[in-house]
């Protein structure tokens, strides 16, 4: 990262850990039964695509605040 | 001297994760609403902190050992996707055992069922691994 590769070896197992903090909770969601099945899916794949996270945090907010997705 | 103390207590966090873990599946599968709220303070207080720690002291170990590196080992990847479905498991016992507590259903989680044989499972998979490093 930018020539320093001392940032790399931080950051990576700092991201590494919060992306696995991230599948764990949409797991967790996903069989309390706060989102169904398309969701989890949709989180998941979102976190491949980049910015993909704005567009599913809008669209949770949606969900949650219609409370459809339950 | 940092590695070996490191992975002593990577060790001690999964044994306690581990625990929390079996406590929870036996939990769903013979539910008592006098033990939810023990269980559930346990769950979210020791045993998924633990599993945080897990991951964290892990990937120290990963770090400090170089396993990260090219050529540090097949066994590691397969590892890390191991230990990926184990938290993944605990995660979907951790939102059943939620789910019960806010529909107040406690009939027996025959979802759970086989949680604890896989669990275990892919404990002794993962051991096998770390212990042998044969591939």
């Amino acid at each position: 990262m930018v020539d320093i590769p001392a940032a790399t070896s931080i950051l990576g197992p700092i991201h590494g850990g919060m992306f696995l903090l991230f599948v764990w909770i949409v797991i967790r969601s996903w069989a309390e039964g706060l989102i169904n099945g398309h969701g989890a899916g949709r989180l998941l794949v979102g976190s491949f695509i980049p910015f993909g996270g704005f567009i599913n945090e809008r669209w949770l907010s949606t969900q949650f605040a219609e409370g459809t997705d339950r | 001297m940092i590695y070996e103390l490191t992975k002593a207590a990577h060790i001690v966090s999964v044994i306690v994760f581990l625990s929390g873990m079996a406590i929870v599946e036996m939990f769903l599968r013979y539910p008592n609403a006098n033990t939810l709220p023990a269980i559930q303070n346990f769950d979210r207080y020791v045993t998924t902190p633990a599993m945080l720690l897990t991951w964290a002291l892990g990937i120290l170990l990963g770090v400090l050992g170089g396993w990260f590196e090219v050529g540090g080992g097949f066994w590691f990847g397969l590892k890390i996707l191991l230990v990926l479905i184990l938290s993944a498991l605990h995660g979907m016992i951790t939102g059943r055992l939620r789910r019960k507590v806010r529909e107040g259903n406690f009939d027996p989680d025959s979802a759970t069922r086989t949680a604890l044989p896989i669990g275990f499972g892919l404990v002794v998979v993962i051991v096998l691994l770390v212990t042998t490093k044969a591939i």
